[in-house]
């Protein structure tokens, strides 16, 4: 069985009469790259400073390669710090010194090596991170995605064995978050350090990161491998994985998956017979996304949502996605004379949407169609099975022919 | 009753504003004393001193200059139309030395180097600490303390004294234009009287004055702006602002009583 290169045992810090840590149980394996990931202000960067001692837990221990950090001497610790370096979030390069002596500092200060020797190591480690000819240059000279290499550079000329790394990526264009993350990860693999990363980038660090760690409210909430998280159920680490959904999802309206169920559920437990279940669905859903794109599925849906609102005004309950290609809304049906008449009014509105002329797309055209089915509501029925029941006797709201004429 | 809890709440404040300043003063003699440490145990930093050196003492010539001649220049105008009163300004260059030598050299040198370098010690080290440079070394295996403030004590020791004895100079050199070239007082008499009443004491009396100064202005000044973080008045570019005020306020504040309480001492 591996032997944790850091382990977090029970740790708890709080700050005045702010708990930021309360209980935090955390492994970190050697050569691995493990991902730290959380909402802003849980503790992720103060996990971090306390790993390198920055800070010390109010309460539980952390251990080093098993060592208890509490109980090392002073000149023992600071032989286990020469192997630890951080990237800090801002790079907190020295402002006033030039790149070489940023990158030179640790050497200066901290070993007995001749300036031609630290010369020739600061010159390998730029030309590996591809920052050559920068020498002369100050930080602020540089570019944000430039300074995070300058401070890898930094923090990996001393040969450290961990590297923890808070929020490399952070503030930086999509294209230079990517550069960063494949820098760490190639650099992790050429150095064999180990990482400890900080990041939001979800889901990008699933790719590089060996182990994932979810904290939460001061606890680590998941710990395991990418796959792992992929398959958890824990509601934050859901929440984590599909937030570009969540962002989709709450700027048009609608409830995800998860919380339509939790709605359907109470409906259910109230017990209530005089409701109608509408489900809407794109189908070729895969080809829209391969062919044309993430936006126009995306624009279909919103519109769905906007016309199913304006046309149930008050008698729409709850509206939500359920899987990738539907729209699931629950009507009040006490009111409703004929559904059939209002999913009409409904494809006629949809037909003159841009999404379903063909002229609109130049590039290539992916044939489609939106549909809509109903049933009635009944409790003891799952949301599955009434979803599929509606689906059964769907009606056709829209579709797009490309190279033919449109039909309703 | 109600007048007896506004005397115990008074009480209590008065207590704890005491003990805070005793322990802001505990924890400044022992920043001062980590300073001490590092600064006698090597790694030593000749480079970073002799830069230090250069930005403390050689950067302050100028200003340093400018003021003592027009110190000297007002003493010894000052001083000769009440002299001439007694008929004594024949002593005017013992008095415009003794003046300087042990009183305003190294008071006006230690105001003055805390207006061009010590505030600039307090905003440098402030804005360090809130960028996270200071963290950084820490996490480098550097010892901040030695890396910061030593150099900076170490060279103020070093630039207080000589500063002091250059402003005494200069400013000798100001009375000597004013009583000598322009009221006509004789040059002779100007330094022969100076010679026969300035004595060795007065002078170290003011070499120690400008090494305490030095100790105590860069203690401050540094302490200011590597703690920035941890005060309460406001955080980022405008903690680092109190800080540095802060900084030249204490200072200048406690180089002033530090002088009576020396001179106490010294006569």
């Amino acid at each position: 069985m591996k032997v944790p290169l850091i382990e977090f045992k029970d740790v708890y810090k709080r700050y005045g009469d702010k708990v930021v840590l309360s209980g935090v149980n955390l492994k970190v394996y050697p050569g691995e790259i493990t991902t730290i990931i959380g909402k802003s202000g849980v503790g992720k960067s103060v996990t971090l400073k306390l790993m390198i001692g920055l800070d010390r837990p109010d309460k539980g221990e952390i251990f080093y390669r098993g060592e208890p950090l509490s109980s090392m001497s002073k000149k023992h610790w600071m032989e286990v710090k020469k192997d630890i370096n951080f990237m800090f979030q801002n790079n907190a390069l020295f402002d006033s010194l030039t790149i070489y002596e940023n990158i030179a500092l640790p050497l200066h200060e901290t070993t007995n090596l001749s300036e031609s020797k630290i010369r020739k190591r600061v010159q390998g480690v730029m030309d590996a991170l591809e920052i050559q000819g920068q020498e002369d240059k100050y930080p602020s000279q540089l570019s944000g995605g430039m300074q995070k290499r300058v401070a890898l550079a930094r923090a990996i000329i001393t040969d450290p064995k961990i590297v923890l790394f808070d929020e490399p990526t952070t503030g930086l264009d999509p294209i230079r978050r990517n550069s960063v993350l494949s820098m760490i990860t190639n650099k992790q693999k050429e150095f064999g350090f180990t990482a400890v990363l900080v990041s939001h980038d979800v889901p990008h660090v699933f790719y590089i990161s060996n182990r994932i760690a979810v904290i939460d409210e001061g606890k680590i909430v998941f710990e395991g491998d990418p796959k792992a998280l992929e398959n958890s159920d824990h509601p934050v680490v859901y929440e984590f994985i599909n937030s570009l959904e969540f962002l989709k999802n709450e700027v048009v309206g609608l409830m995800t998956k998860r919380d339509f169920e939790k709605f359907f559920k109470k409906l259910c437990q109230k017990g209530n017979r005089d409701l109608m279940i509408v489900v809407y669905e794109i189908n070729n859903y895969n080809d829209i996304i391969e062919k044309v794109g993430h936006i126009t599925p995306y624009i279909i849906f919103s519109e769905l949502a906007s016309m199913c609102r304006n046309s149930c005004g008050d008698r729409i309950l709850g509206i939500g996605k359920y899987g990738i290609d539907k729209i699931v809304s629950i009507v009040d049906a006490t009111q409703v004379i004929d559904i059939d008449k209002q999913l009409s009014l409904i494809a006629r509105q949809l037909q003159d949407k841009e999404f379903f002329q063909k002229q609109a797309y130049t590039n290539s055209c992916v044939e489609f169609a939106v549909y809509a089915g109903y049933t009635n509501f009944d409790p003891h029925k799952s949301l599955n099975e009434l979803v599929d029941e509606a689906r059964r006797q769907r009606l056709v709201m829209g579709r797009l022919l490309c190279g033919k004429k449109r039909q309703g | 009753m109600k007048n007896t809890m506004s005397l115990v709440e008074d009480i209590h404040s008065l207590g704890r504003i005491t003990i805070g300043f005793i322990r802001e003063l505990g924890l400044i003699f022992l920043f001062f004393l980590r300073g001490v440490i590092c600064s006698i145990t090597p790694p030593y930093q000749f480079k970073k001193i002799l830069q230090q050196v250069y930005f403390v003492g050689f950067k302050s010539l100028f200003v340093i200059g400018l003021v003592s001649l027009f110190t000297g220049m007002v003493l010894g105008l000052q001083g000769y139309y009440t002299l001439v009163k007694f008929g004594s300004e024949g002593v005017l260059g013992a008095a415009v030395a003794l003046s300087i030598i042990r009183e305003l050299g190294p008071v006006l040198t230690a105001i003055m180097v805390i207006g061009r370098a010590g505030s600039a010690m307090a905003a440098e080290l402030g804005i360090m600490r809130i960028t996270e440079q200071i963290d950084a070394l820490e996490t480098m295996n550097i010892n901040s303390i030695r890396y910061l403030f030593c150099p900076r004590v170490i060279a103020s020791i070093i630039c207080f004294p000589l500063l002091t004895a250059l402003f005494d100079v200069i400013g000798i050199l100001g009375g000597y234009i004013t009583g000598v070239l322009l009221l006509g007082i004789d040059s002779g008499t100007y330094f022969s009287r100076m010679e026969n009443l300035v004595g060795l004491k007065d002078v170290m009396g003011g070499f120690y004055k400008s090494i305490f100064f030095a100790i105590i202005v860069v203690t401050i000044c540094c302490y200011q702006g590597y703690f920035v973080h941890k005060r309460k008045e406001g955080f980022g570019a405008r903690g680092v602002s109190f800080a540095t005020t802060n900084a030249v306020v204490i200072s200048c504040v406690l180089v002033l009583v530090g002088d009576y309480v020396l001179t106490s001492f010294l006569l």
